[in-house]
This record gives structure tokens, sequence and C-alpha cells, in this order.
């Protein structure tokens, strides 16, 4: 096929606007799958869910459009992960396209991930090809839609696309879109190979697969390619595509996308961003832009059930497998027993990996406060990193705790400009300017703790902006910051899987809140139950869990006895499933909801 | 021996209750008591009984011959002990003088009353059927046709009533001085109107203000020379419910009637709770009326050792340590020593006793024994 005739674009929207569906309805309406109706018919739910499965972990499906123009035309659509945290992963993606459908909901209209992944395609130099969704909804506000558009991102509303993929309206206006203003796909086969790996995935039978973009070159079976960031040499085994049934293919040139498989074992091997190359006739420059990603924020990970700790070992594994960006080691805690010190790129990132290992693996977690990594000069000198609190070393060894930093940058429509930088504030930020993009819309930049943003901040910026803010952030290295630990201590007991790090300014009303919180949630005891924070020996909040006055059964005569006992029983059975910390009975799910506290 | 009689008639159901009763249903009163009667003759009931109780439920809506009948079927089976302790419940509204007299007359010689409050307002509230005015005329009746032993129920933590409520009529049901007092937190049993209320939202008072009034009850009625025998019963000495505390030291009984628990030789007999399946299967033999659980050992040492705690007695060291042994338990002596140090149980002569404040949070002590 020659360039002329390839189009490689990505869809990129807010979450829930559509996306997959989308997705779908481009395959069935160029037949790259039977439509819903005749794959309803013709296979089971079973099959229809595998076909979906593929569907969803395709990172890059061809298809072929045949176009007005007369033409067929090679479709690639490259799919983009849809968050913050993934930043760098959407802009690798974005960079193996020439253009993006912006998705937009016609009643929800230009939302925050809208304008992020918007101006990370602009970034790109992406043709943008506003797709307004939806559109059959009685709520639909197509005019409205168009106005967002051209005030926030000043696209040109009269190339909007008017769809509702759900209905299968307008599917034909978007393809013949992609073909007459995305640009084909430039690069000379005669170079020496260069190509852009922009997802990865693991297959059990073929280890880990890249999904590249060709740049210039050839790529084909028995290559020797090596991996220039990794510098390392794999011999291609197979090539192919995804139809969206994976299909083995002879080569990959210029311009198009495909997958590899190599016999690749360890994701950690095959990075995202990184450029791959001939060894024999390597290309002289790798593509820029490569970036190593390190976890920034880490949690405790603890099963519920202690019986769960070998399966959420394997689940964990088995992610990382086909996550680069997760990192974990055994660790253990006096109040949770047996878990894991889990590593990730951002908060989200963490919700993500959480869910899966309760979804998909059906574990049932509790998840410690989120901390990021600080380093720690000791009075002798030493210079260690410390990403769990248990690990602090004592008050009187340190000399200089340092903290990390980030440089964000919060897209906001101007309205919400005060609210934004009185949150900032708030989080310890350091202003660094405001502009504006247009009249309506500002870009504010901070300098900000991580650790504050690892907090609360993501749900705080939403809801002090209705959802219209996006945040983009880079980490630029560490600040020295008065940093203290504080601990939570049940009957002067202290509660290791609550211990914190955090500024000493704000160390009394974090440990308030909690000593609040767990005053709310422990049931009465015999005994009345002090909650104390404290940094050392200070004490810096305390509350009271009164003593419980009232438990007994009024009547116990002769016909209740039995059931008296019984009552007894489960009682005592219900407080099995307690967790006992410093002598104190705690539900299990109360636990959770401490570890939950939010500002 | 003791005797159990169930008589689950009433002109209406209060909102909290979850005893076996019927409202509307006088007309098979009759076939009732022959019910009843057959069960007994069936039985292996035999003498000397101790305590007869007829409990509802009202019993009270039961002519005199009625409750002669049924007394001459028990004696029939078992001899009455020449103390014997006959004790049956009324509702204030069921009764005037002759009846009461006539009561007594058939050897009745306790009578419960559930006065429950002295608030119209909040007696109506609970599907009550009388006012104070009627519980005071009650009272006079009962002393009149000869009552010496009379108990009044009272109850706390009902909806609408504040602690001033309680104190009101804790002191117009001591101003009738009577024997026994028997005061009960109200507790919501599944499936009563009342549950359904409060999952509507109906508001009850709470845990802290009940522990307030039973505290206030506890040293009002001390004061005024009551002993607290157990967690809800109160009497003038030498008054305390024989029946009850009876089967609280072990004894056992036995259950006639609709939805009766009896317990005899490490065997509790329980019995259904259908009304017309009673009276159908009832001259069929009693053996087709019962459900029956063997009681095991450790089951028996639980229970008493549960059953114990409730009253004045409390359980020697001996008595618990070897039942916590039995069970493969480590000590449960650093909570209770923990508890005798707070004040929730008291230690004198061996015997572990719950306080005025341990009584009403029992279960928390109890658990702790619990493997």
């Amino acid at each position: 096929m020659s360039l002329q005739h390839i189009r490689n674009f990505c869809i990129i929207a807010h979450i829930d606007h559509g996306k997959s569906t989308l997705a779908d309805r481009l395959l069935e309406f160029t037949g790259a799958i039977p439509p819903r109706e005749m794959r309803a018919q013709l296979m089971d739910q079973m099959d229809l869910e595998r076909e979906r499965g593929i569907t969803i972990k395709a990172k890059a499906v061809r298809f072929f459009y045949k176009a007005k123009d007369g033409n067929k035309y090679e479709m690639n659509l490259i799919d983009t992960p849809g968050h913050v945290d993934f930043n760098y992963e959407v802009s690798r993606s974005l960079k193996a396209c020439e253009g993006a459908l912006l998705l937009i909901d016609a009643s929800q209209g230009v939302e925050a991930q809208t304008l992020a992944n918007a101006y990370l395609a602009m970034d790109q130099k992406l043709a943008i090809i506003p797709v307004i969704n939806k559109i059959d909804l009685p709520s639909a506000d197509v005019e409205r839609c168009k106005k967002q558009m051209e005030d926030s991102l000043a696209l040109d509303s009269n190339d909007a696309v008017l769809a509702s993929a759900k209905e299968g309206i307008g599917i034909e206006d978007i393809l013949e879109a992609v073909v007459r203003l995305v640009p084909p796909p430039t690069g000379e086969a005669q170079e020496p190979l260069k190509a852009l790996i922009f997802d990865s995935m693991y297959d059990i039978y073929r280890g880990v697969m890249i999904f590249v973009r060709v740049i210039n070159g050839s790529i084909q079976k028995g290559t020797k390619m090596k991996f220039m960031a990794t510098n390392k040499v794999f011999e291609v085994e197979e090539i192919g595509v995804f139809k969206p049934k994976m299909e083995k293919t002879e080569s990959l040139s210029a311009g198009e996308v495909g997958y590899i498989a190599a016999n690749i074992k360890e994701v950690r091997d095959a990075k995202v961003g990184d450029t791959v190359t001939d060894e024999i006739n390597p290309t002289p420059e790798a593509l820029p832009g490569f970036k190593d990603v390190l976890p920034m924020v880490f949690c405790g990970l603890y099963p519920v059930s202690t019986d769960d700790y070998q399966d959420l070992k394997e689940a964990l594994g088995k992610l990382k497998l086909s996550d680069a960006a997760l990192a974990y080691e055994p660790e253990t805690s006096l109040a949770l027993s047996f878990g894991f010190r889990c590593g990730f790129l951002g908060l989200l990132h963490m919700e993500i990996v959480q869910e899966r290992l309760e979804r998909e693996y059906d574990l049932n977690l509790i998840a410690t406060a989120p901390s990021v990594v600080y380093k720690v000069k000791k009075t002798n000198g030493e210079e260690i990193t410390v990403d769990n609190p248990a690990n602090l070393p004592d008050p009187s060894l340190i000399d200089v705790i340092y903290e990390p930093y980030i440089d964000a940058k919060i897209i906001v429509p101007a309205d919400y400009i005060g609210v934004v930088m009185t949150l900032c504030q708030e989080k310890r930020g350091i202003h660094k300017n405001t502009s504006f993009i247009d009249t309506t819309r500002a870009v504010v930049a901070y300098e900000l703790p991580l650790a504050e943003v690892v907090m609360d901040f993501f749900d705080k910026l939403k809801s002090a902006t209705k959802g219209y803010a996006s945040l983009d952030y880079e980490p630029i290295g560490y600040q020295e910051g008065n940093i203290v630990k504080v601990d939570i201590l049940l009957n002067s007991e202290i509660v290791d899987a609550l211990s914190f790090m955090v500024h000493r300014d704000k160390a009394e009303h974090r440990g308030r809140q909690i000593a609040e919180k767990l005053k709310e949630i422990i049931p009465q005891q015999m005994f009345e139950v002090p909650i104390q924070a404290a940094i050392g020996g200070k004490v810096i909040a305390r509350e009271t869990v009164r003593a419980r006055r009232k438990d007994v059964l009024a009547k116990c005569y002769g016909g209740d006895i039995s059931r008296k006992r019984k009552l007894l029983d489960k009682q005592k059975e219900g407080k099995k499933r307690m967790k006992n910390i410093g002598s104190v009975e705690i539900p299990q799910e109360a636990f959770m909801a401490v570890l939950k506290v939010e500002d | 021996m003791n005797a159990y009689l169930h008589i689950p008639f009433c002109t209406s159901i209060c909102n909290y209750c979850d005893f076996t009763s019927f409202a509307g249903q006088e007309g098979k009163i009759a076939q009732y008591i022959d019910a009843l009667c057959a069960e007994i003759a069936d039985s292996d009931l035999a003498g000397p009984l101790r305590t007869v109780y007829f409990g509802g439920g009202t019993p009270s809506l039961l002519p005199p011959a009625q409750l002669e009948t049924l007394l001459k079927s028990l004696k029939d089976k078992a001899a009455f002990d020449s103390t014997i302790e006959i004790s049956m419940e009324a509702n204030p509204e069921t009764v005037d003088l002759e009846r009461l007299s006539a009561y007594r007359k058939l050897g009745m010689n306790r009578l419960s009353f559930g006065a429950q409050a002295s608030q119209t307002e909040i007696l109506k509230r609970l599907g009550r059927g009388h006012d104070w005015a009627r519980v005071e005329k009650a009272y006079q009746d009962a002393r009149q046709a000869g009552f010496t032993n009379i108990n009044i129920d009272l109850m706390f933590g009902l909806a609408g009533q504040s602690f001033a409520h309680f104190k009101e009529s804790l002191e117009k049901v001591l101003a009738l001085s009577p024997e026994h007092l028997s005061l009960y937190a109200l507790q919501v049993e599944e499936g009563t109107p009342l549950a359904r209320q409060v999952e509507e939202g109906l508001l009850l008072p709470s845990d802290e203000q009940m522990a307030d009034e039973y505290t206030f009850a506890q040293m009002f009625l001390t004061e005024r020379g009551y002993e607290q025998y157990e967690v809800s019963n109160f009497s003038k000495r030498g008054f305390a419910c024989h029946h009850n505390w009876n089967i609280w030291r072990g004894e056992d009984y036995w259950g006639f009637g609709v939805s009766a628990v009896g317990t005899v030789k490490g065997v509790r007999h329980g019995h259904g709770d259908d009304l017309m399946e009673y009276i159908r299967q009832a001259p069929q033999g009693r053996r087709g009326l019962l459900v029956k659980e063997a009681l095991s050992g450790s089951v028996q040492a639980w229970e008493r050792i549960m059953l114990r705690f409730r009253t004045k007695d409390g359980v020697s060291q001996e008595e618990l340590e070897a039942y916590v042994r039995s069970q493969g338990g480590s000590s449960y002596k650093e909570r209770f020593n923990r508890f005798v140090k707070e004040g929730f149980l008291s230690l004198h002569d061996g015997h572990y006793r719950a306080t005025a404040k341990g009584y009403f949070v029992l279960n928390g002590i109890l658990e702790t024994l619990m493997v």
C-alpha cells in the first residue's frame, strides 16, 4: 500500500464520552468485525466477550475503508491511555499518528481531559477532527459544544462531525473526514530502520509484544533489532497487525503501524518511547523525547484476608508483566500483617492497579495512605531515600529531608483562576506565572510539592473548577522541606499502617482529621479508647472513644435462653473478622475508611 | 419442678412485641384450653410443683373458670408444693375487683401488671389499651382481692420517652409500693411493627440516655429498699420471682402451649408458633408438638455461666476456670481483672459478680469468655 493511502489516527476523549463505542462502530462499518446484530446471532455471548476483549486490548487496529473518492485506504486506529499519570504514554501514542478524532459528548461538552488531550495532540501537530458524539440524546446541545470548541481550543466548528456512535449516526462522515483531513504518513523506506515503541502488551505465548510505528526503513522476521535506550537486542520472531484478530504480515515499513514479537521476557526491556533500529544497519540518531518512567507514588497494599497474600503476590507478578511502571516489594505491618509496598506513576495509576487487582484478580485490598519518595540526609552524612514512613530514621538522626516537587500547568477557564490559585497556595505551591491562551482560558503555572498533589489535589481541583481544569505536570527535582512523621496511637500503641509523613505546618490538621475519623468509626468498646496523633513523643491531637454503656439483652427468660446464646455466638463470630489493634477491635471496613480520609 | 403456660391471646398487639400472640382470636380460647389440657395430660410432668407461671399474650383475658381448668389439669399430673408460687401476667384494662378476687381464690398468689409507662401518649404509641389511672385502679383492686405479691413492668428507651418521663413513671410506680419491679430496656425485634418504624426513621432514645436511666433506676430503687437480683428485675426482700429465679439457677422447667419452651434433664423442648396447628395436633399427643434440642455438657455449662452472670449470684472463679479450660481457651483473668478494676465486676468470696454498671454491658463481659 502506498503511503498516500495510509491513515494513522487515534481517538482522544474525556472518559465516558464514547471512545470504545466509536472504535467498535468504525470496525463494524468497514466490515472488520460483523455488525452487532449479526454477531449476536452468529456467536454466543462468550465469543462475543472474547472478541470484545481483543478489541479492547488491541493497542492498534488495522482496517480498510473504501472511500467515496474510489480509493481503498489502510486505516490504523491507535489506542491511547486516558489519564494524566500516563501523559507520557499518551504523548508516545500520539507520536505514532498523523491525526486525532477529538470526541466530545454532546450533552457534557468540553471537559478537562478533552482539553488536556487536545493540547497534547496540538503539541504533536496532529490534524484534529472534532466529533460531537451522542447527538441522539435529548440533552444534547450541539451549539454549545461548538462554541466551547471554538473558544477553548480555537478549532473551526464547521469541521465538526455530528455523530452518535451508539446509533451508528455519522460513522461514514467520520471516516471520510479522516481520509480527507489526516495527512498520509511520510518516511523513507530506504533509510536505516527507525521505529517508535508506543505501547506494549504481554501475551502468554509470545511474551512481550511491542507496538511500533515505523518512521523510516522496514522491519521483518529475522531482523536483529536493537532498542536504543536499553541497548537490548532481540531477533524478530513475528510481525503482524490486529484486524482486530491478530494476523501475521511479512514486514512493516515506513509509515506503518503493527506489532512485533521477539521473545522479549520482560516489559522493562521494551520501554515505551524507545527507538527500535537495526543492529547491523543502525540509524545514527534515536527519536527524541524518550523518558524512563519511575514510580513517584508509593503505598502499601494488603489483602483484607491474610489468606489472600499468595494470590496478591501472583497477581502483582502478572500485572508487572504488562505494566512497566509498576514496582513492588514485600512489606509487613503490625496492623495489616503481610502485603506489598507498591510504586506507581501517580495517584490514578495507583487507583487503576488497585481496581485491576480487585476486579480481574478478585482480591479484596486495603491500601495505606500514598507517600512520595523523600530523600533524607542523616547527621552522619549518609543520604537515603524513604518511600515508607516506617523507614524514616529517628528524628535525632536526621539532618535534612528533601521532598520532590513538580512543575504543574493547570489549564483553566479564566473565571476559576482565583480558586485554582487559592488551592495551590493551600498546597504550599509557589506561583510561577499565569498566562492566557485566549480571552477565556488561562494557564496557571505552579511549583508544587508532589506530596500535596498525591494527597487529594485532583479531587479538589476538579470540584473547585467543576471539572474544567486540566492538569499536566512534570517532576523538577527535590527541595528541602520541613517534613515530619506523624504517628497515630490507639490505647498508646502506634498503628503503623496509619503513620504518615507531612509538612510540619499541616501535621496538626491532618493528625486531628484522622483522630476524628477514627473516633467516628471505632465501635464503642468496654473501655475508653484514647486516640492520639503524635510527632515523636509530642501529642498534637487527641480524641477519645467513650466506653460502651449498654449491650445487654433486657429479657432472658426460659424461652429466650437458646436465642440469647446464639446471639452471643454470632457476636463473637463477628469479632473474629475484626482487626485487633492496640487491643482495640476495629472492623475491617472502618480501618479502610480511615485510610481513605480526605481533606 | 416449674411449669410455664403460654396464653397467646391479646385484644391488640403492641408494636414492639415479638412474643407469639394473636389478636381477635378470642373465639379459639376454649379450643386452646382443651389443647393445653391435652398436652399437660400427655406429658411426664411430675411434682412437686414449686412454681407455675401463666405468661402471654394476656393471660388475664381468660375467665377464672378456664384458668381453673388449667390448674386442675396440672394438679392431676403433679402435686403442688405447699409454698407454690402461681404467677400470672395481667393487663390493667382487662381486670376488675370481681375477676381478681376469683383469680385469687383459684390459688393465684402473684400478679404481674404490664404498666410500661405512666404517660398516656407514650402508652398509646406502644399500642397499649390502658392509661395510668387504670393501672392504679387495677393495683388497688388486686390488693383488695388479697394479692400480697405484685409486680409492675416498666419500659425505658421508648419512642418519645425522655429521662423525665421515665423518672415520673418510676416515681408513680414506687408510690404504689409493689413488691417487685421489672425494668425493661426496649429491644427492637426483627419483624415487629416497631422495627419497620425504626427503619422508616422513627427515633429512639440513645444508648447513652438508656444507660443514664438504668443507672438512675438502680440507685433510686436501691435507696427505697429494692434489691436488684437480675439485669431487669428488682424486688423487696423475699419477693424475687421464684419461677424465673429457679430457671436462672438451672432448675428444670416445663413449657406448655404455643411457642412455649422448657428444659428437662438436659433437653430443651420448644413448640411451634402456629395456633391452629397446635389446637389440631395436641389431642394426638405431646410428642408431635415439640422441637427438641439436646444440650451438650459444654452448652449447659455455658448457659449456666451466662444466666448466673445476669443474677446477683455471679459465678465462681473455679467454675469459670474450668469452663474456659474445657473450651481450650487461654486465661480470661487478665480481662476480668481489668473489668474489676474498671468497676464492671466485683470479686468477693471467689465469685465474680456484675456490678450495677456491669449488668448493662454483660455481653461485652461474657464475650471475653468465649473461645
